[in-house]
């Protein structure tokens, strides 16, 4: 009863998402796009509800239904399918609410039809990645999800828009081609097997051809994730979708990819060797230096918050990559521990991302730019909002008791655990994970603390920004979800791995792991009830003391000068020491352009600075292979000669060289 | 057979006595829905029934060139279809001639002619005057609008296919030689496919070696390999589009489908298919590496879709290579890129009509001026590409799944190359689709005519084989034909 | 009998010969000249070898060949020069001498292969090169035509000396399909001729891309 009742519930979920872009189909007008999203909100509900039932369940697995088309496919949820889906399907019913009350704000810039059908497709892709057991059906899933993607970013038709959707074509592209040949090889021709089949069909396979198979999965699906090196596209590709889009791409898009890893090292791959799982982890802790880095010297709210998503993407990988480390090590708990890791933070970062993202949204709507240098003081338009925004700006820099503390806690705290127990080069590497950890941490509280100083506080910089008003209720409901969901998971998050520990995680060698936390190591509520406390603690004794105090209310000391907001702290020059400690990466190129007011006088000069980056990384690795290419083009071309006589030969020559080199 | 080659004729003879434009258009369309509609029914039938027909010796259709029949019919009744709206406004903007039109029309039943004879010969006499049938038989319509270059375009055509067919009729003539004097057969039956595969293992091995290669290289000239394809992007850009949509969407195939009978008999007559799959290997990844590198720099979008055909059929080459399972996928691949192509030639025509330019940079905001053939178009496109449920999906699927296995570095090139075709026709489309004009026009409301109904029923027929094609009825179905070869 | 190997021996050496000299030649009727010179030849070496074999109807074949190659096409293409008032000095990319000197290293080879590989004769497969490099090292479009009708002859010639005999509906369809085509050249190197003024094909190469 109970399975078919959750083999129903997907099926609604996966019909409904896939109807809804059909219905968006159906005509212009907002009602029927609304209708679409709501719909889209409903079945991803539903399909959030039907993994919940999933894990009270108690089952291993449960198969969907098998599919005539796509050779036979069966779809099943698993353990891992099931946290994924919930995942996805939480941040997705929360978007696609959003959506509803952002999309026609915007109905002039945008072809809504379109983005609602693209929208739908893309969501439906992607439940479809997720409950696929088959290479195939995984493939057209993830097609499905990266074209719709593709054609998203291409919204707003700038040409700014279309470089960045066909930088991330091509890498998208290159991407699945990567993961199809992992999995052909994995499979060994027979590829109609599921993911079950194939791991019992690789386990005799040569440590070189796993290794192949490695390395094009860390370059499929890093590709996908943003990883570095391959995460060019990210911070272009991201910030120029609409922002509900930019949610779903970041909040959701990325967590399929890290999905698709984790399918392959958990049910795929043998026991990885140790040394492997160091480059996963290198990996991961440089992209998450990178992306850190960037945000806090990008000025472009979108692309900062892109950059925050590559830095979370890096700890997340480094943290599978722990995982597998663990298990190459045989340290069972680490490994545990590290899972559970990754899956908490998974889950918080899906949240306060797709959160910011959308708030983002709002902010642009009322701010018309993504400059942080054009914005402040929104807090005084928008009390409310700027509120919720503080507290996933909270949650995003890993503070207790919001969710993306929690993840990165336990981690942290196990590696310590850990650390005695191995040998002194291991102790090496988990030390470095450790210090980068707590780098990255450090620095993304300055990007996020930065980042909401500049737009929400002080005085305002722009016209635009006096006439903010607060976001109407259903934007102001989704983005508070997200917090509420948010602070949920952090407070509760030992009850609802307790809930969802019953399953188990489907491992080759045999080691199963329950994602129960032991009671000593963290305690989130009396964490959260001790935070609290000493807010009122702080607050009593503040009201007890200054009560007698004369206070009145007078404005700032400005010396004689009206104070303005030019000057205001800006956002270059708050990041102004970072970007002098590492200038070596960023390689900024700084100039000041002068401008005579009065040409005769050299003396009167308005100044300006120009601050122009390079992406060294682009421009060292991506910009050789691009010319490359194109001058291989371009060598090629001059086949196409035109003369007819030169085409002649090239048939004798053909016919020649053929008959030398076959016969 | 003989009734419908004399309604082809027929159509030829009225509409060379045909007075004025429209009823010379009017007549062509009613008579390919004749035609093409009972040639699909009849083939059908044999296909269902699975009658194998033999004529007189000459012809024989077994189910593979059954399904091509059926092929080159749908091809046929809608590029008619899309040939009456197309030439019709070419006529009424005074770009071609009364004279023009009803060769256009007197042309396009010889070419589906030769092309149904050489899918159904059973004879290699036959097959060789049906594939020069159709080179004949299009030149003259590449040369429809002299100037432009098109002049040129069909000079290269001609001499280039002539040379390549001549050594084909080489090869050939190697063939019957060896079945005359070492298979002992009669020089009439020595033509006959049939008893040249009966006799197969009594061939001369190197004579048929030479021989092979002979008619690869001179037919591989029609399919248009690297680097025998120098005639391909030329013609096939300045024909009208529902030519261009004939020429790259079947004619290619066709020829594709000569060599592999020839390719059976080498099979049968070495005992093994490494040496033959070698040849075909070499020329398909040369195909889809050269052409995807061409598409790179590609500034006429009618040249790209050319290189694209290119592009396919080196991946029809490669898939062929892979042994047996290949060959399904490539069988799967000819009728997904069949259906495809002309589809993208049709949007292409249409967005020639409306802009007068084959030149990328000189068409601009089509999702303004044309939305609706730009968004069949870019879904055509997209298709093409492979993106599911395109059938292509399933065949490169296959071909690079077992291509892999065979061949890990050749088919990572063809991978790579893959991305870099797809990365350069997608920036072509859509720096047309988007790229913005300085002056921001405001254009007449884009009117839904009867090519865009034709697109529709192809881009459903697309949809619909794509999903059925991941069936394993349909690969069964597949698998059957294939081994008729 | 020996008088009519000997007069096949004959034709097949003036068919080689002709063929040869055709690649000096400067002047357009020279040229077509020399091609009719070769075509007559072929035409008596199928007489000849269907005299051997009593092959009745290769008679067809040779009639038909004598219609097409030495009346028609010589006809056809030199009215079409006089109309358009082309140019009857032909241009070359390689100079006569040095062609030469690479036929000669190409013959041997042939020689070598043809040692290696009887199948093919020596005649036909030289035949067969001069074509091409007549097609190659030429820049007007009659050397076009004619080297492409050459390498016919090559064809053809091998199917004379291989006697396989091709039955005579089928060898007519084939003759017929050729002459067609080299009609619809013919009618092309016309209508070029008119569009640019040349009969170079120099002028032939805008389409590059």
């Amino acid at each position: 009863m109970n399975t078919q009742m959750i083999v129903f519930l997907i099926w609604f979920s996966l019909i409904g998402s896939f109807s809804a872009s059909i219905i968006a189909l159906l005509g212009r007008r907002f009602i029927i796009q609304k209708i679409s999203l709501a719909i889209l909100s409903i079945a991803a509900l539903v399909g959030a509800i039907s993994s919940i039932l999933f894990f009270l369940s108690a089952q291993a697995n449960i198969i969907i239904g098998s599919s005539s088309i796509l050779f036979g496919s069966v779809f099943e949820i698993d353990y891992l399918s099931a946290l994924f889906f919930f995942i996805v399907n939480t941040v997705i019913c929360i978007v696609a609410l959003f959506s509803i009350g952002y999309l026609p704000l915007y109905s002039k810039t945008y072809n809504l039809q379109s983005v609602t059908f693209l929208m739908a497709l893309f969501i439906f892709g992607m439940q479809l990645v997720l409950i696929s057991t088959t290479p195939i059906s995984f493939l057209a899933g993830w097609e499905i999800m990266s074209f719709t993607s593709l054609f998203l970013v291409f919204t707003d038709k700038q040409t700014e828009s279309i470089k960045a959707g066909l930088l991330y074509l091509i890498m998208t592209h290159l991407g699945a081609g990567a993961i199809l040949a992992s999995f052909s090889i994995l499979s060994k021709g027979l590829f109609f097997a599921s993911f079950d089949e194939i791991s019992i069909i690789s386990s005799d396979l040569s440590i070189g051809l796993l290794g192949v198979t490695f390395a094009l999965a860390v370059f499929g699906f890093g590709s996908k994730a943003g990883l570095w090196p391959f995460h060019v596209w990210l911070p272009e590709a991201h910030p120029q979708a609409p922002s509900n889009i930019s949610a779903l791409m970041s909040g959701v898009m990325l967590k399929v990819a890290l999905y698709g890893f984790l399918r392959l090292a958990l049910s795929v791959w043998p026991t990885l060797p140790t040394g492997w799982t160091y480059i996963i982890i290198f990996i991961g802790l440089i992209t998450a230096v990178y992306g850190v880095l960037y945000a806090v010297v990008e000025n472009d709210l979108k692309k900062i918050l892109a950059y925050s998503s590559m830095e979370n993407l890096g700890l997340l990988f480094s943290m599978v990559g722990v995982a597998l480390f663990a298990q190459s090590i045989n340290q069972p708990l680490l490994f545990t521990t590290a899972i559970t890791a990754v899956i908490i933070h998974t889950f918080a970062h899906a949240l306060f991302k797709s959160g910011l993202f959308m708030g983002a949204g709002v902010i642009m709507s009322q701010a018309h730019s993504r400059s942080l240098e054009v914005m402040g003081g929104l807090a005084h338009y928008m009390p409310k909002f700027s509120g919720l925004i503080l507290f996933l700006i909270l949650t995003a820099v890993a503070l207790p008791p919001f969710s993306g503390f929690i993840g990165e806690w336990i981690f942290l705290q196990e590696i310590i655990n850990t650390i005695i127990s191995i040998s002194q080069l291991n102790q090496g590497l988990l030390i470095t994970v450790l210090a980068t950890f707590s780098f990255v941490g450090g620095l993304s509280i300055f990007a996020m603390v930065r980042m909401f100083a500049l737009i929400f506080l002080a005085g305002s910089r722009s016209k635009e920004i006096t006439h903010a008003k607060e976001p109407n209720f259903l934007l102001s409901l989704s983005v508070a979800l997200t917090v509420i969901a948010s602070v949920i998971l952090g407070l509760g998050a030992p009850s609802i791995l307790k809930i969802i520990g019953l399953g188990s995680l489907t491992i080759n060698n045999g080691l199963k792991t329950s994602l129960a936390l032991t009671d000593g190591n963290y305690n989130p509520l009396l964490i959260g009830s001790l935070i609290i406390g000493s807010i009122i603690l702080v607050f009593s004794l503040r009201y007890i003391f200054s009560k007698r105090k004369f206070e009145r209310a007078y404005h700032t000391w400005d010396c004689g000068q009206p104070i303005n907001s030019q000057m205001e702290y800006t956002a270059t020059a708050f990041s102004a020491p970072i970007r002098f400690f590492f200038n070596i990466l960023f390689s900024f190129n700084k100039k000041i352009i002068d401008t005579r007011i009065i040409p005769n006088n050299k003396w009167m000069i308005s100044r300006h600075i120009e601050l122009n980056r390079k992406h060294i990384w682009f421009e060292l690795f991506y910009r050789p292979i691009a010319r490359l290419t194109l001058l291989l083009s371009t060598l090629v071309r001059r086949i196409q000669n035109g003369i007819i006589q030169f085409y002649i030969s090239l048939i004798v020559l053909a016919l020649i060289s053929t008959v030398f080199l076959s016969i | 057979m003989s009734i419908f080659s004399a309604l082809l004729l027929l159509t030829t003879v009225v509409v060379y006595f045909a007075q004025t434009e429209s009823q010379i258009r009017r007549f062509s369309v009613l008579m390919s829905t004749v035609t093409a509609v009972s040639i699909i029914g009849v083939a059908l039938l044999a296909l269902i029934n699975k009658i194998t027909l033999s004529i007189g010796g000459l012809f024989k259709a077994d189910e593979f060139s059954l399904l091509f029949v059926i092929l080159i019919s749908f091809c046929y009744l809608t590029a008619t279809i899309v040939s009456y709206r197309y030439i019709n406004v070419e006529y009424g903007e005074k770009i071609i001639s009364l004279n023009q039109v009803r060769l256009y029309f007197c042309l396009l039943p010889i070419f589906i002619l030769s092309m149904l004879m050489t899918v159904l010969a059973d004879n290699l006499g036959i097959l060789w005057i049906g594939l020069e049938g159709t080179t004949l038989a299009t030149t003259l319509l590449v040369a429809m609008y002299r100037g432009d270059a098109a002049i040129e375009a069909a000079w290269k055509y001609i001499i280039l296919c002539s040379i390549g067919i001549s050594l084909g009729l080489l090869g050939m003539m190697i063939f019957i030689y060896t079945g005359v004097t070492d298979a002992g057969l009669f020089s009439f039956t020595s033509l006959s496919f049939s008893s040249l595969q009966n006799k197969a293992e009594f061939l001369n091995h190197d004579t048929i070696r030479y021989g092979f290669i002979f008619i690869f290289i001179g037919l591989g000239t029609k399919v248009g390999f690297v680097p025998m394809h120098t005639w391909l992007p030329d013609a096939h850009s300045k024909t009208p589009s529902p030519i261009s949509a004939l020429l790259s969407g079947i004619l290619l195939n066709i020829a594709l489908y000569s060599i592999l009978r020839f390719k059976s008999i080498v099979d049968i007559s070495l005992s093994s298919e490494q040496w033959t799959d070698h040849i075909f290997l070499a020329f398909g990844v040369l195909s889809v590496t050269v052409a995807s590198l061409f598409l790179l720099q590609q500034r006429n979008y009618k040249r790209m879709l050319a290189y694209s055909s290119i592009e396919h059929m080196g991946i029809m080459a490669f898939a062929i290579s892979l042994g047996p399972i290949g060959l399904v996928a490539a069988l799967l691949h000819t009728i997904a890129h069949t259906l495809t192509k002309p589809l993208l030639f049709f949007g292409a025509g249409e967005i020639l009509l409306s802009y007068r330019t084959t030149k990328i940079e000189g068409v601009r905001n089509v999702m303004r001026k044309l939305p609706i053939t730009g968004t069949l178009t870019t879904l055509g496109l997209l298709m093409i590409l492979a993106v599911p449920p395109s059938a292509l999906f399933t065949s490169e699927f296959m071909t690079l799944g077992l291509g892999l296995q065979q061949h890990p570095w050749l088919s990572s090139l063809i991978l790579i190359s893959l991305s870099i075709a797809t990365f350069s026709m997608l920036h072509s489309v859509i720096t047309m689709l988007y790229g913005q004009e300085n002056d921001r026009k405001v254009f007449p409301k884009e009117k839904w005519n009867i090519t865009h109904s034709v697109m529709s029923v192809q881009l459903i027929l697309i949809i619909i084989t794509g999903l059925l094609a991941t069936t394993p009825q349909a690969l069964q179905v597949l698998n059957n034909i294939a081994k008729s070869i | 009998m020996m008088s009519l190997t000997l007069w096949s021996n004959l034709f097949t050496a003036g068919l080689l010969m002709f063929s040869l000299i055709l690649i000096s030649k400067h002047r357009l009727p020279a040229l077509i000249r020399h091609f009719v010179f070769a075509s007559l030849c072929l035409a008596g070496l199928i007489l000849t070898n269907s005299l051997i074999h009593g092959d009745e109807h290769e008679m067809y074949v040779v009639i038909g060949t004598i219609i097409i190659k030495v009346i028609a096409i010589p006809i056809i293409m030199t009215n079409s020069a006089r109309r358009v008032h082309a140019s009857m000095q032909l241009k070359f990319y390689l100079k006569p001498t040095a062609t030469y000197f690479i036929l000669a290293i190409m013959l041997m080879g042939i020689a070598y292969m043809t040692q290696l590989f009887p199948v093919i004769p020596f005649v036909s497969s030289s035949l067969i090169i001069i074509g091409f490099i007549l097609m190659i090292i030429r820049k007007d479009l009659y050397s076009q035509i004619i080297g492409f009708m050459t390498i016919e002859n090559g064809i053809a010639t091998f199917g004379i000396l291989s006697m396989i005999g091709i039955p005579l509906t089928i060898e007519a369809g084939i003759l017929l399909t050729l002459t067609t085509g080299v009609i619809i050249m013919a009618i092309l190197s016309r209508q070029i001729q008119e569009e640019y003024a040349t009969g170079d094909t120099s002028s032939l190469t805008e389409l590059t891309e």
